[in-house]
């Protein structure tokens, strides 16, 4: 009688029943492998020519899995965690603009709607006010958002080291898991908890970073990160973050220059966000910023508040350099070529009006300067310590960048006592130049056949000729163009005689006094320093809704309010309003669109959970069955052990 | 076969009562807030809608109150305007009654009526709303019109005009402007309108100058003085000049405008007779040096008779040189009897043209410049019209108080213009209210349905979650609770 074969299965099934409570013991230890133990029949021994089997050994507890999925839970597991690492930064950046009546689109709105206000009572204090306080609410929200977003940013770069730290360590401990496995494995035995642990160690490694998982048969395993471009063998790396020239976050091998392509996980997320999302918002917003600044403070600039004109004027804005090209002098907007017209009203109230060339790869700040120094009863100045430019006025004089008409014009080449005077508002759309012939000698309004020639010198075309003699009453106006009026005097004319005027529709094209901040509305030149200007700030009548500096005139004020509409933002020629929908709907489409695939990709990891949990998770009831039915083999080894024991007590009766 | 263990059971029951549960707190929200739109990914392209249609409220609640000031406005400018041309209406009447007055004193009474209404012009071109001036265009931050004494007697009111010639401008929506702060100037009347309506001057006088071929650009009325400086006699006949001849003779006029027969009746030049103009002889002698020699019509010169030829019997033909004068004698210009000689006022800088070849006696021409008197010149000129300050014949008084009446109806012509101009505008701005009012509520009514809560729709579809989280939580208790333990004993 063998007794081994019984002891065998004896311990078999105990073996057996040990492992169904070890599965469930850990039937919800997360990445838990239920384990399944090999049975196998021992070596037959010969006896007498005839094998008998010798019980039954334990081959093997195996771990019940499914590496094909499990390297696909993987993947997943790192995609859905870069997705929502992204998904919450970008609510937090979609909280910057939530509506309402404290958003930056309606601060906006209300801003255009109280100049619409103001130009039913310009002169009203509340109402120059209430402009000035919407803009400065307006100026202070993009600021803070824009500072917002630079704590976003910031807190980015934080949290990419510490789960750099973070990843370090499981790094670390994967490496001395790895070695602990091999030692167990080298010894023969099948370390399934140890690889348990490693397993779920990966996947925590997916959550940061992208993992590609390598496994042969028996024990071969290894680990790429980052697209496969870093392997983890026996000896622990480690990465740092780092900040490159351009200010974008990468990762890289630490105390090397090399940079780990990071694919997915929340490394990837945070990276993303810091150069991408979060970047490209600020951009956007500063962009906004600068457009409506140069905007503005264009428009700003060639009008005047109620109070008229400047005797001194001083720029506002950054000048690096005020003796290189402008295109080179350090400005915060760029400057193009053209003609920057300056009128100069005189103490009795004539007003003329003359222009200086801009060129900004040739003339710096200097070359300005002293072209205003050259224009009569004007003096510019540049300070040599804060370069500074300034624009004064002998006394009693008065400048302003308007472009109105000059109410007489340059009397150089016009000999008789008639006096020419212009008046009215040009209304055309573009800046030309007007001359005025005299036809025939005589006295305006009382000689026969005495005609003025009106003529476009630029074009080469005379416009009209008009009676100036007999049937025209001196000192009447006389309609020439686009609400240009002239009037003479009485008194003498002669032939050919003549003079000019420039007709100002665009008082600045070069755009040269926004960029160096003359008589601007808003000090600061993009989102992070937006503010209003101090002079607008301390003085409401500086409000620049005049071109005549009288207090009802509203013609400055209605241009300003037609930037509402001005498509100049973009690629595609956006307004304000619109620009800024743009961007709040982006980032709720981004919003979206991360819900959408967090959504999708956590539907597909927890089907490959689902799927693995099918092969890999312990079912209570099932280990029951199970042990029910190793209980009864054990029950029944016993039954053997004791029937042998009998056979051998009868036996033993026998030889007593 | 799907193995499906508790651990998976488990696993779908908190990812479904997560789902269900987290669509419950969005319906929750959404009932109790009223609205769907918290943020911009609850729906991109909705609150894109939302927000265009917001800025949308506020542009049009902005309009709206400009529509409103300018209405404000334009109700106030045109009741001051009817009340204006109410004024007007008065004055007419009282230049009627002028007309018809027999007595001076009746018509001294009725400028004292028209005084009054003056005051009241001027009180209502200063008109204010909100302290600000309504006749200045954008110049209302002072009196548009400043009044002050004729610069001369007999001339009419000084008024200048200080407001500016563009009117005011209020935006009100779609690059839409409306005027709200009016030029007075052109309501009123004044050199702007005067060019457009200058009608030929006026003389009244009896020294035969006319108007000159020439625009004249003098304004109102004036006195043009025409004084005698020299009287010459040609040929030989002796007479000269008499001591009171320079000034106080009253011909004036080129070589032969005027003539004087002397006839030598003693044939020595001792004594015979002289006529002016073909008038009554009178008698001389060769001892007199200021021999007054009337004509015909009332005109005279003084003449030196001590040194005529003997026996002389003929016409002399005699030039009387003199100047012109519009400011009062402040300058005077020399007549050079051409048709159109330029007449300039020292005061205004503005001149006249005449016309001297009719000339033919010194004295006082009173001009009016029809079409350039301003409503407020024109009552004041109504008031010295009917006062009669200026010695006119009784024609030319009637005349005179007759061009006043059509003054004034062009003037009141003007003021209903513009009281017309604004009244469309007012409707226009009623209109403009109106359509801005529906398209607030139609704004309001969008902005509701895009943003605001579906209550029906959406409690069906948080009874929808409810019931699947219920039937989660009533499914995974149910086979969660299917142990084979319980079976065991």
């Amino acid at each position: 009688m063998n007794f081994a074969i019984g002891i065998s299965a004896l311990r078999a099934a105990q073996f057996a029943i040990n492992t169904g409570a070890q599965n469930v013991a850990n039937a919800n230890t997360p990445g838990f492998h239920r384990q399944r133990v090999e049975f196998a029949s021992r070596a037959p021994q010969n006896f007498g020519g005839s094998f008998l089997g010798a019980g039954v050994d334990v081959k093997s507890v195996n771990r019940m899995r499914n590496q094909v999925l499990e390297s696909s839970l993987t993947h997943t597991i790192s995609d859905l965690s870069g997705i929502e690492q992204s998904l919450s930064i970008l609510r937090q950046i979609e909280s910057q603009f939530l509506p309402g009546e404290g958003s930056l689109d309606s601060s906006l709105g209300r801003f255009f709607s109280e100049l619409a206000r103001l130009s039913a009572n310009p002169g009203e204090s509340v109402a120059r006010n209430a402009v000035i306080q919407q803009a400065s609410t307006l100026a202070h929200q993009t600021n803070s958002i824009y500072q917002r977003l630079n704590g976003i940013e910031s807190t980015v770069r934080a949290e990419l080291e510490i789960q750099v730290n973070d990843l370090n360590r499981e790094i670390a401990d994967l490496v001395e898991l790895q070695n602990q496995i091999k030692r167990v494995s080298v010894q023969g035995a099948v370390p399934n908890d140890l690889m348990d642990q490693r397993d779920r160690l990966v996947n925590q490694i997916s959550e940061k970073i992208d993992v590609h998982r390598f496994e042969h048969l028996g024990d071969g395993f290894a680990l790429s990160l980052g697209n496969s471009s870093v392997s983890i063998g026996v000896i622990p790396i480690a990465f740092e973050a780092y900040e490159n020239n351009d200010g974008a976050l990468g990762v890289r091998l630490k105390g090397t220059q090399r940079e780990v392509p990071i694919q997915s996980g929340r490394l990837a997320g945070l990276m993303e966000a810091h150069n991408q999302t979060i970047g490209g918002f600020k951009n956007r917003l500063d962009s906004f910023a600068r457009e409506f600044i140069q905007q503005v403070d264009q428009q700003h600039a060639q009008g005047v508040g109620i109070d008229g004109g400047f005797s001194l004027l001083r720029t506002t804005r950054n000048i690096d350099f005020t003796d290189l090209p402008l295109n080179r002098a350090g400005l915060d907007f760029p400057v193009a070529s053209g003609e920057l017209f300056i009128s100069v009203t005189d103490p009795q109230g004539e007003k003329r009006t003359y222009s200086i060339s801009v060129d900004p790869d040739v003339d710096s700040v200097q070359d300005i300067s002293d072209r205003i120094s050259g224009l009569p009863n004007l003096q510019g100045a540049v300070d040599p310590v804060n370069g500074q430019l300034s624009i004064i006025a002998q006394p009693g004089y008065r400048f302003d960048f308007t472009g109105n008409l000059e109410t007489i014009p340059g009397l150089a080449d016009f000999s008789g006592t008639s006096v020419p005077r212009l008046s009215g508002n040009y209304t055309g759309s573009s800046n030309r130049e007007l001359q005025f012939t005299i036809v025939g000698s005589g006295e305006v309004g009382r000689s026969e056949n005495l005609l003025l020639r009106v003529s476009d010198p630029v074009a080469g075309v005379v416009l009209s000729e008009i009676n100036i003699g007999r049937g025209y009453e001196a000192g009447t106006s006389i309609n020439i163009i686009e609400g240009v009026q002239l009037t003479l005097s009485a008194g003498q004319v002669n032939d050919s005689d003549h003079f000019s005027t420039p007709l100002v529709a665009q008082a600045d094209n070069p755009r040269i006094l926004s960029a160096l901040g003359l008589n601007s509305f808003f000090a600061g030149s993009g989102a992070k320093d937006i503010r209003i200007s101090d002079q607008i700030q301390n003085n409401s009548r500086s409000l620049a809704t005049s071109r005549n500096g009288d207090l009802a005139d509203t013609t400055n004020l209605l241009r300003m309010i037609d930037l509402q509409d001005a498509r100049t933002l973009g690629e595609n020629q956006r307004s304000f309003s619109d620009y800024l929908d743009d961007m709040t709907t982006d980032v709720g489409f981004q919003v979206r669109s991360q819900q959408v695939m967090r959504q999708t990709v956590s539907d597909l990891k927890l089907q490959y959970e689902a799927e693995i949990n099918a092969v890999s998770g312990v079912d209570p009831n099932e280990e029951l069955i199970n042990i029910n039915l190793y209980q009864r083999q054990f029950e029944a080894a016993i039954r053997v052990l004791q029937t042998m024991d009998q056979m051998s007590a009868e036996l033993m009766n026998i030889v007593r | 076969m799907f193995r499906a263990t508790a651990n998976h059971l488990n696993a779908q029951a908190l990812h479904f009562s997560a789902r269900f549960t987290s669509q419950l707190a969005v319906h929750q929200r959404n009932i109790s807030s009223g609205i769907r739109l918290h943020r911009p990914s609850d729906d991109p392209l909705a609150f894109r809608q939302a927000s265009s249609l917001s800025s949308r409220l506020q542009d049009l609640r902005a309009e709206r109150f400009t529509v409103q000031d300018a209405q404000t406005k334009l109700n106030f400018s045109v009741s001051q305007l009817l009340n204006a041309d109410q004024i007007l209406t008065q004055a007419k009447t009282l230049t009627q009654q002028g007309i018809q007055a027999f007595s001076q004193s009746e018509r001294n009474a009725l400028a004292i009526e028209v005084e009054g209404l003056l005051s009241q012009m001027k009180e209502l071109s200063q008109s204010k709303l909100a302290g600000t001036y309504m006749y200045g265009g954008t110049h209302s931050s002072e009196p548009p019109f400043r009044f002050s004494d004729p610069s001369l007697p007999g001339r009419t009111l000084d008024v200048e005009y200080r407001g500016s010639q563009q009117a005011s401008r209020a935006f009100v929506g779609q690059s839409v402007a409306v005027d709200t702060f009016f030029p007075g100037d052109e309501i009123f009347g004044g050199p702007v309108n005067g060019s457009k309506q200058r009608e030929a001057t006026v003389l009244m006088g009896q020294t035969g100058v006319r108007s000159g071929s020439g625009t004249d650009n003098m304004l109102g009325r004036a006195t043009l003085q025409i004084r005698h400086t020299e009287t010459n006699f040609t040929g030989g006949s002796g007479v000269a000049a008499g001591t009171s001849s320079v000034g106080n003779d009253t011909i004036i006029g080129s070589l032969g405008r005027h003539s004087l027969q002397v006839v030598d009746t003693s044939g020595d030049g001792s004594a015979g007779w002289v006529s002016l103009n073909g008038g009554p002889p009178t008698s001389f002698d060769n001892t007199m040096t200021n021999l007054q020699v009337k004509s015909n019509d009332g005109q005279f010169v003084f003449i030196d008779t001590t040194n005529i030829a003997p026996g002389f019997d003929d016409e002399v033909p005699v030039t009387a040189n003199g100047t012109y004068s519009i400011d009062g004698g402040q300058t005077t210009v020399p007549i050079d009897f051409s048709n159109n000689q330029a007449v300039f006022d020292s005061i205004t800088g503005r001149f006249i043209n005449l016309d001297g070849s009719n000339l033919r006696a010194a004295g006082e021409e009173y001009l009016d410049f029809p079409g350039t008197s301003n409503a407020f010149q024109v009552l004041h000129e109504l008031v010295l019209d009917l006062r009669g300050s200026r010695k006119l014949t009784n024609a030319d008084q009637a005349a005179t108080l007759d061009r006043r009446l059509g003054e004034l109806n062009r003037i009141s012509d003007q003021i209903l213009e513009v009281v017309g101009q604004q009244s469309a505008s007012l409707q226009t701005m009623r209109q403009l209210e109106f359509q801005i009012g529906d398209f607030l509520l139609s704004t309001e009514e969008q902005l509701v349905a895009v943003q605001a809560t579906d209550i029906a729709e959406t409690v069906l579809r948080m009874q929808n979650d409810q019931n699947l989280l219920q039937y989660t939580y009533s499914v995974t208790a149910n086979i969660l609770s299917t142990q084979l333990i319980n079976f065991l004993r």
